[in-house]
């Protein structure tokens, strides 16, 4: 019998209950009897907090593997890797000497760390998803945060808005001290996540395909020595027990999960990303094969495992060559404990000096942080076996695989019915101050507050900026035309309404953002946020809103690639987000886009540019308001018609505008959606605040044909795309919008006049001076994010 | 009636700062030997007017422990004590931070030395504008106390080997004060103010309230 | 192999910088070597360096006070005297921030503390803010804004949250003003000298942005140049010459690929590289490589 065994087999099921809980494991009954079966023995302490740590809803995705594994597009010819390592990998240029510069991609969740610690558990979000990328080989050339806070105006105003501030100032912290620059987000304001925020962080990097390392022991370890170096900061048990809890409600009293927190420090992942770069760079040098994962969820015994059973191997690990911080740590601890800042690699025995070498002396780790270092801790084995010895004792043995061996449940779930209405539209409002109001919404308004706090020029990339367009754009690679573009998607009031259509119109959105730029979408990942799916509703709404994904995937597929998929190459889904009331947060697939632009300096801001020139919008507007920002801001209801994905019409959209692009037309592109025509007019009127644009005259009557009232015109939420075309190429317009089979609407001529009008029938409905139009589009976050910070 | 309040927080995890601070002045100025431990805590010092010095100091402690902006209980230890005037402690104090035993000493070289003493050096901005801030977030949130005259910085608690509490204080300001790349670490007078809140004796010699 | 920085930019990279492999670059870009110097390297390495950039970031993760851990390296006993010698050096944002705490910066007592950097102020935020400004390059002795116009307005971002010069001796100040050290002011886009935000984006005093000791071969500076190094790089939206330069190259991808206005910091030490090639003999040839 192994040391620490605990007793299973033979125990009433309240015996072995007890056992566990007081153990502090999650694992259900069933689980801890069939980690007997596996074994085919009584499992030890160290046994049991593996497997509780690796079923865990988080790493195992035991509730949506199955549905993911059958809805979700993963393969197309750009793709190099799709999900199942840490990142997932694309192809995005070609070097000129056979190979391929590849963009890899991460996107996770830190909602529940960041709801209870907001400054850390925002900062230890970005710290978890670029060791993701860098672990790929990869250098890490962007990060992305699409935030979900509650109503800041609602009954939790004060925690929303103490929550708001600290997740945008651990973005910071982290963001900004690591070097890696900020591309943006979104930020969405909703009473839905006034007890639970959700906290979602995208980080993309650049790799030549040849210069890939996989998270794997490489096969040459059948030919000679290899062991597994453990790098970083020392062990200790600040995140044990982490990704257990991402798996339960958040709890009302917080005091239940201190602890589980993990403490961030960019300056020591920064430090080490300088150290692996010149690691992998030497091992490359000399043609040594290793391999390379970051630690999260699981610690140890995670990335030991993965590490072997991916390449075909065992691993024999010894405890006690860890460096362990300051106290006295159980080895389930050691083994489980999720440590930041760590990394493993797999490399030949007589590479090890020089490994550590770089990192304990020339990097000096040892100083830059108390027992942080470099160090050998396992052997690997041809036998596929993993064992855990600690003080002499074995803690641990089976096969591999049967560590790594996965659990999956079929969740059932059942339709929700809930009744939706359209609110019945008051006559004699005042559109100029409906407008106004809509444009000062927090989900609408500038969130400069929030992107100026963070770095977004480090690395000396950006062409394009948060707040600048609806995609942000950098160049990675010196001195070549390709650009990279990526944005975010998903309205959860969307999702209230219609999971399935929340899903899709979040994939719609997304690409409809790289588009805008006049970038091709080559390929989504998807953070999946959702409440608890042992409830038959909730996982109805995760099911309905894979579906909406996998379809609008699908639907709109690859224009680089006829025939094939916008391909999900990464992602992750969060299950349990809820409060004290239990209550769900709203649906909330959330999906980030990575665009290719063949010519990066092709792409243009948001604003408004040269007086003369033509606006026209592509697209049809709907009665779709429903979800959307006037009737929340005017009605406060959400109304029913919320909008219908056409991926058909989304499509020959998103290829119309890129065309457009590519033909050097387009001097200013937008799209429409949260607020609507009018507020996405309003946009390129102020730009970033920094210059105001043209005026512009629009004149509903163009509009006519579809048969809507002023106001549904204005603020209908259905997609499409606005965009400034110079004079004198209508013909060509037409015809262009014509082949697409897309509908194109003439807007205006833009004017030297300081002001937005609105005209119908000849008559003014409204009028708007720029200036007032930037004060309350800059100045309705200001509560929220500003100093005095609304006490 | 009015009270003069005093709280201090400092973390429970690891204080990667003062950390830091401890290993430039050990390791890059000639300090090894002399400084025996450095704590960092925030700090704010206000006057606070209620009904009598027991629900002052319970309304404020209610408010501190729900505002992130002071402490968050899942990283933080505090300190929250009232005195009738300054010098003079209630014998009420709350938080889970107990002052007078918070002397981690971390190089002991005890035996031979004459005596070892923790100054409390207080560093605020010297056009402190953030303070009234906390005032009127403070004020904003509670009820029945007003509290004014807000003082917020970062005391540190700087442990040395020394002769006597005279040139231990000296010793400190060498440590805080920057006067030159080789002099001075903890604050820069161009920006930055201090002032000596108070001595304990840790080993040997006698503290005093300064 | 033997490093050598003979005739070559040695970029300092402190743990925790983050700015140093796009400071080389933009250093190449004018065509002179540059190469990283790790902060634990031997410093006799530095002896025949042609000039020194501190780059931006983190370095010590900004603990206790931006750039003071820094400044009391080992290395900063080697820095001290090339800065002596009169050769070139260059802090950038938290390289400046380390030039203040060394006392090189004002320079007027060498190596005493005479200025801060302290936390910005400004209106309706704090901390951190990144955004792009105006400098206006001020009547001055410095060696590293040598090339530009006089007056010449020239905007480059910034990004701290430690970057609003102060002293708390106002003789210095006058004696700074005096010697013709300030070598740098924000200003509006059309070279204007307003003190509010954020065309002071930090609330420094009299909108000092750039501080050069008084031989004007050292040089703190917080806006980021290495960031504005390429036309590619102004944002589309800015006001001013510049900003009408971008995006009249819009769809030009060779005139994207043009100098900045930040560029003219690094070839400013085109001519001192000349100086220095000239003295060693023309040893410093490879230098332009």
């Amino acid at each position: 019998m192994l040391k620490g065994t605990v007793r299973i087999t033979g125990r009433t099921d309240s015996q072995v209950l007890e056992s566990l809980r007081e153990k502090g494991l999650n694992l259900t009954l069933g689980e801890a009897r069939r980690v007997c079966e596996l074994l085919e023995r009584d499992p030890t302490i160290v046994e049991l907090t593996i497997f509780n740590t690796m079923w865990s809803e988080h790493c195992s995705y035991k509730s949506s593997r199955k549905i993911l594994g059958e809805m979700l597009p993963t393969k197309a010819p750009n793709v190099v890797m799709g999900p199942g390592e840490d990142a997932g990998v694309i192809r995005f240029a070609e070097t000129g000497d056979g190979d391929w510069h590849c963009v890899v991609i991460a996107h996770e969740s830190h909602n529940h760390p960041s709801q209870v610690l907001p400054v850390e558990g925002a900062a230890t979000g970005i710290g978890g998803i670029v060791r993701d990328v860098y672990c790929m080989g990869a250098d890490v050339v962007g990060v992305l945060d699409p935030l979900r806070f509650g109503d800041p105006e609602g009954d939790n105003a004060r925690q929303t808005m103490a929550i708001a501030r600290g997740v945008v100032d651990g973005i910071a912290q982290y963001g900004n001290a690591l070097g890696v620059p900020n591309l943006g987000g979104d930020v969405v304001f909703d009473r839905g996540f006034d007890e639970n925020c959700l906290v979602n962080v995208v980080a993309l990097g650049i790799v030549k395909e040849s210069r890939l390392i996989r998270s794997r022991v490489p096969k040459e370890a059948a030919e000679k020595p290899y062991k597994i170096v453990l790098v970083g900061k020392p062990t200790d048990d600040s995140g044990f027990g982490g990704a257990a809890f991402a798996s339960e409600d958040l709890a009302g009293e917080e005091e239940t999960n201190r602890g589980a927190v993990q403490v961030p420090d960019p300056f020591l992942k920064r430090v080490l990303t300088v150290a692996n770069r010149k690691v992998l760079d030497l091992a490359a040098e000399r043609g040594i094969a290793i391999g390379f994962k970051d630690l999260g969820a699981g610690g140890i015994s995670c990335v030991t495992s993965e590490l072997a059973d991916a390449g075909g191997f065992g691993v024999r690990i010894d405890l006690d060559m860890v460096n362990v911080a300051a106290g006295h740590f159980p080895p389930a601890v050691v083994a489980c404990s999720e440590t930041q800042e760590r990394y493993a690699l797999a490399v030949p025995g007589d590479f090890v000096d020089e490994v550590q070498r770089i990192y304990n002396v020339d990097f000096d780790l040892p100083h830059i942080y108390h027992g942080a270092g470099a160090f050998v801790i396992a052997d690997v084995t041809v036998e596929k076996t993993y064992s855990i010895v600690s003080k002499g004792d074995v803690v641990c043995e089976a096969p591999v695989n049967v560590i790594t061996t996965g659990i999956a449940y079929d969740r059932p779930r059942k339709s929700r019915r809930i009744f939706f209405e359209e609110p019945l539209l008051q006559e004699g409002r005042s559109l100029h101050d409906d407008s106004l109001k809509v444009l000062s919404s927090p989900n609408i308004a500038s969130k400069n507050h929030v992107f100026r706090h963070y770095d977004s020029e480090v690395q000396g990339r950006a062409v394009i900026r948060p707040g600048e367009a609806d995609a942000c754009v950098i160049a990675p690679l010196p001195g070549r035309k390709t650009g990279l573009a990526v944005a975010v998607g998903g309205i959860p009031r969307y999702g209230i309404i219609d999971p399935y259509q929340g899903g899709a119109l979040a994939i719609c959105e997304a690409a409809r953002n790289v588009a805008a730029v006049g970038a091709v979408p080559s390929t989504v990942t998807d953070c999946l946020n959702y409440g608890n799916p042992e409830k038959e509703e909730v996982f109805w709404e995760f099911y309905e809103g894979v579906r909406g994904i996998g379809d609008a995937c699908r639907g709109i597929g690859l224009l680089s690639h006829e025939g094939h998929p916008l391909p999900i190459v990464s992602g992750n889904v969060s299950f349990y987000n809820q409060g004290e009331s239990g209550n769900a947060v709203p649906p909330s697939p959330i999906i980030a886009c990575v665009g290719v632009v063949e010519d990066y300096s092709k792409c243009r801001s948001l604003r408004f540019k040269t007086e003369g020139d033509e606006v026209y919008y592509i697209g049809q507007p709907l009665d779709e308001l429903g979800g959307g920002e006037y009737y929340r801001v005017i009605y406060d209801t959400l109304g029913a018609n919320v909008p219908e994905a056409d991926f058909v019409r989304e499509r020959n959209q998103i290829r119309t505008v890129i065309e457009m692009h590519g033909l050097g037309w387009i001097k200013a592109c937008h799209d429409t959606s949260q607020g609507g025509l009018l507020a996405a007019i309003a946009e390129m009127i102020i730009g970033d605040g920094k210059q105001d644009g043209p005026g512009l005259v629009l004149d509903l009557d163009e509009f006519l044909p579809c048969g809507l009232s002023a106001e549904k015109v204005l603020f209908s939420e259905t997609g499409g795309f606005l965009v400034e075309l110079p004079p004198g190429i209508e013909r060509e317009v037409l015809a262009l919008c014509a082949r697409n089979r897309v509908k194109l609407y003439r807007v205006g001529t833009l004017s030297t006049a300081s002001k937005l009008e609105v005209i119908s029938g000849g008559r003014r409905l409204a009028a708007w001076e720029h200036r007032i139009m930037r004060e309350a589009f800059m100045n309705g976050c200001r509560n929220i994010f500003g100093v005095g910070k609304g006490d | 009636m009015k009270i003069n309040v005093e709280l201090r927080v400092r973390l429970k995890v690891a204080d990667l700062v003062a950390q830091t601070a401890w290993m430039t002045l050990t390791e890059k100025l000639d300090f090894a030997g002399i400084l025996q431990g450095i704590v960092r805590y925030s700090y704010w010092a206000m006057d606070a007017d209620g009904t009598d010095g027991k629900s002052i100091l319970d309304e404020i402690d209610r408010v501190v422990k729900l505002d992130g902006a002071f402490t968050n209980q899942n990283k933080h230890c505090y300190s929250l004590r009232g005195f009738m005037r300054p010098g003079a402690e209630m014998d009420s104090v709350r938080g889970d931070l107990i002052l007078d035993r918070d002397f981690p000493v971390i190089a002991g070289k005890r035996g031979r030395s004459a005596g070892v003493f923790a100054w409390d050096l207080l560093i605020r901005e010297k056009d402190g504008g953030r303070e009234e801030g906390f005032s009127s977030r403070l004020n904003g949130r509670l009820s029945g106390v007003e509290v004014s005259a807000m003082k917020a910085g970062e005391v540190w608690r700087v442990i040395c080997d020394s002769q006597d509490e005279k040139s231990a204080k000296r010793m400190v300001e060498r440590m805080a004060v920057t006067r030159s790349r080789r002099e001075g670490l903890l604050l820069n007078p161009h920006y930055q103010q201090y002032e000596f809140i108070g001595v304990t004796a840790v080993g040997g010699g006698k503290g005093s309230k300064a | 192999m033997a490093r050598s920085f003979k005739g070559k930019v040695a970029i300092i990279q402190f743990p925790g910088v983050n700015c140093e492999y796009e400071t080389a670059d933009a250093v190449r870009a004018v065509g002179i070597e540059a190469d990283l110097f790790r902060w634990n390297e031997d410093p006799v390495l530095l002896e025949e360096t042609l000039a020194v950039i501190l780059p931006g970031g983190f370095s010590y993760q900004d603990r206790i006070r931006a750039g003071v851990v820094a400044a009391k390296d080992h290395i900063m006993d080697k820095l001290s005297r090339i800065a002596a010698q009169g050769r070139p050096v260059l802090g950038i944002c938290n390289g400046a921030q380390v030039l203040v705490e060394s006392g090189f910066i004002p320079g007027i007592h060498w190596e005493s503390v005479d200025l801060a950097l302290a936390p910005n102020v400004m209106a309706d935020r704090d901390g951190y803010y990144c955004d792009w400004v105006f400098l206006r390059n001020e009547d001055s002795r410095c060696v590293w804004t040598g090339a530009f116009a006089r007056k010449e307005v020239v905007p480059v971002p910034i990004a701290h949250a430690e970057g609003r010069f102060v002293t708390g001796d106002s003789g210095i100040l006058e004696q700074m003003k005096k010697n013709g050290q300030i070598a740098l002011r924000y200003c509006t886009d059309r070279g204007g000298i307003d003190g509010g935000f954020p065309v002071n984006p930090n609330g420094s005093v009299e909108n000092i942005a750039g501080v050069c000791n008084p031989d004007g071969n050292v040089l703190a500076m917080m806006p980021h140049p290495e960031r504005a190094s390429w036309l590619r790089q102004v944002p589309e939206d800015l006001p001013g010459s510049w900003g009408r330069k971008r995006n009249q190259a819009s769809g030009k991808f060779e005139r994207m690929e043009e100098p900045g206005p930040g560029r003219t910091f690094f070839s400013s030490l085109l001519s001192i590289a000349g100086h220095v090639r000239e003295k060693s003999g023309g040893q410093g040839k490879e230098a332009g490589r």
